[in-house]
């Protein structure tokens, strides 16, 4: 009997995240958007290979359902570049998620994401991924090593 | 037939004290005590169980971790329900507790028998903390009172249950060998607790004579201490002394060459339990004490063989040494002069073309040792001005430099070798008494890097 963590990627586990994004149409529907069963499944994968290339494991349905609902009523995304946006922002995320060491929740990950990319970045991923997030980072990081300093301060 | 015992299936043997969960269930496999359904919804079970602990891991805020901190998660949860598996009278019990109880309750109430261990393993540390056998070696009271500090400081059973953290540098006699987390540290404090109150029937001063028997500087050597003071008070039973002594001679090594000359491993071992019979009466030890001296003679047994066997008992019987007997000269490096000043010397030196000169320049110039060293080697100083310079500088100061120079080994340096010839034929020039006064002065001789300590 195994007991690894590559029991996570069973096709169960897959379905059901699949199952969790088709549910986000009722929502995003009144935008005008939609995502067809193939883009569900494509989505989960881009989900998996992100996950698998950025060392980390989810288990639950994940971050997609968040990041559709916080981005569907957004001025910059419309039914052609919806899928695509999807695509780049679940990388964006869990790529986020280890430059900023886990400090930061996943909801405020989303909503620091949604306001820069409706905000500053006028709907460019590029300045999302490129300028806004890392500075965020930059920022996160800078705490840490303080809290670090200190705490190494305290103990010796 | 009143009592019918429990076939038993199990190879206990092949069960994993760390890793008794996943071993448990292997074994159970091979004996097909499990059925495919069983083995599907354990491992469902234990992977709802990691979500749920990853989400209290991550205080709800994030649905995802990274990998190694999922597998330390999943370590730790396997870790827990193995400690409560063995709680079960019999591995073949554990089974089935698998069988019939969900994996949750399995861990919750590993995680119960944890947090008591950790509050038994808290008390018998504090004992051990106010009954600690004063000794100069300083890993003992490093690992028995601040590492397992460290230890209590650091460890969280919620998510990381199979941590040990510290190193536990001081070995005790009987190791602790294929248990992790707290269990690791209850056995280790069970141990040093053990050999703590064992240590402690002997005098103080004892035990340091006995440990400087094996090496005059214990107090930096990482050693048990519990070892040689059993071996020692059972070479004293058998040598007619008092067990608390410690005091054998080079009389009673021989005596004990004699005892177990050409003796077997059993004989040997039947010679050491009828001393540790009369030791344990003699000192009045509790029952469990006295089962953990009993467990530890075959180990000491098979020493003695192999010493008796090499002819070196001296080195399992420890005789005493006393090092305040031998008093030694402490002579330290000093303070070095600055750089401008010594290159001035140096060069009044190179100037010089008398020994005599020469002789005056190091003896009325030079203050410390450290610098008497430089110089002697930079000064390109040939042997007749060396014995000039000899002559003139306080005896402890030539005893240190025949500590320095012992003999030609490793001395690849011209200047070097020229020095080591020059005190050779110095000695050679003393009168005997004085040349064997010196060359035990070299033996007593520290030269110490302090800059504290002077001459």
């Amino acid at each position: 009997m195994s007991f690894e963590l590559e029991l996570f990627n069973s096709s169960l586990i897959q379905k059901q995240a699949i199952s969790e994004v088709l549910k986000m149409n009722e929502e995003t529907a009144k935008y005008g958007l939609i995502l067809t069963e193939q883009q569900a499944v494509a989505l989960v994968k881009t989900r998996s290979d992100s996950l698998k290339n950025t060392g980390r494991i989810e288990f639950s349905g994940g971050v997609i359902d968040k990041l559709i609902l916080a981005f569907c009523d957004s001025p910059y995304i419309t039914q052609q570049n919806y899928e695509d946006t999807l695509h780049e922002l679940v990388d964006i995320f869990y790529s986020f998620k280890n430059e900023t060491l886990d400090m930061i929740s996943d909801n405020d990950l989303i909503a620091f994401m949604q306001k820069s990319f409706n905000g500053t970045c006028c709907g460019s991923l590029e300045l999302l991924s490129g300028r806004e997030l890392p500075e965020l980072a930059r920022k996160l990081n800078c705490i840490h090593m303080k809290d670090f300093k200190e705490e190494l301060d305290d103990e010796y | 037939m009143t009592n019918i015992d429990r076939i038993h299936f199990i190879n206990r043997s092949a069960l994993s004290g760390r890793n008794y969960f996943v071993s448990l269930i292997e074994q159970g496999q091979l004996c097909a005590l499990f059925s495919d359904t069983e083995i599907e919804r354990m491992q469902l079970e234990s992977l709802t169980l990691l979500a749920k602990r990853t989400e209290l891991f991550n205080n709800g805020n994030s649905s995802s971790i990274r990998i190694e901190k999922a597998q330390d998660l999943l370590a730790s949860i396997l870790y827990t329900v193995g400690v409560q598996l063995k709680s079960y009278a019999s591995p073949e019990d554990a089974i089935d507790a698998l069988r019939t109880e969900n994996l949750d309750h399995l861990f919750y109430s590993g995680l119960k028998k944890i947090n008591w261990k950790i509050m038994i393993a808290k008390q018998t540390h504090l004992r051990l903390k106010k009954c600690l056998f004063k000794t100069q070696n300083v890993f003992y009271r490093l690992t028995a009172v601040d590492g397992i500090n460290g230890f209590f400081k650091l460890y969280n059973p919620k998510f990381s249950a199979q941590e040990i953290h510290i190193t536990a540098d001081y070995p005790t006699f009987n190791g602790v060998y294929d248990l992790d987390g707290i269990e690791f540290i209850e056995k280790y404090l069970q141990n040093i607790t053990h050999e703590n109150r064992f240590c402690s029937y002997f005098s103080e001063n004892a035990v340091h004579h006995l440990l400087c028997g094996l090496d005059e500087n214990y107090q930096k050597v990482l050693m048990n201490i519990y070892e040689p003071v059993l071996t020692a008070s059972l070479g004293c039973i058998l040598t007619y002394h008092p067990g608390r002594d410690l005091n054998l001679s080079h009389n009673d090594i021989d005596t004990l060459a004699d005892l177990f000359s050409g003796k077997g491993i059993d004989e040997v071992e039947q010679l050491i339990k009828n001393a540790l019979d009369q030791l344990i009466a003699e000192l009045n030890c509790s029952s469990d004490l006295s089962d953990y001296l009993k467990n530890s003679i075959t180990k000491i047994a098979v020493s003695i063989k192999n010493a008796a066997h090499h002819n070196c008992l001296d080195k399992v019987f420890l005789i005493p040494f006393y090092p305040e007997d031998n008093q030694k000269i402490v002579l330290s490096y000093g303070e070095r002069m600055d750089d401008k000043s010594y290159t001035a010397i140096l060069n009044d030196l190179l100037q010089c073309n008398s020994a005599n000169g020469k002789a005056d320049i190091i003896c009325n110039r030079i203050s410390s040792f450290g610098d008497l060293l430089e110089i002697l080697r930079d000064a390109d100083l040939i042997q007749d001005e060396l014995l000039h310079i000899f002559r003139r500088i306080p005896s402890a100061e030539i005893a240190a430099l025949l500590k320095r120079y012992p003999n030609e080994d490793f001395l690849y340096d011209e200047s070097e070798l020229k020095i080591y010839h020059a005190l050779q034929a110095f000695k050679k020039m003393l009168p005997e008494k004085a040349r064997l006064q010196l060359e035990k002065a070299a033996v007593m001789c520290l030269i110490s890097f302090s800059w504290d300590c002077t001459d």
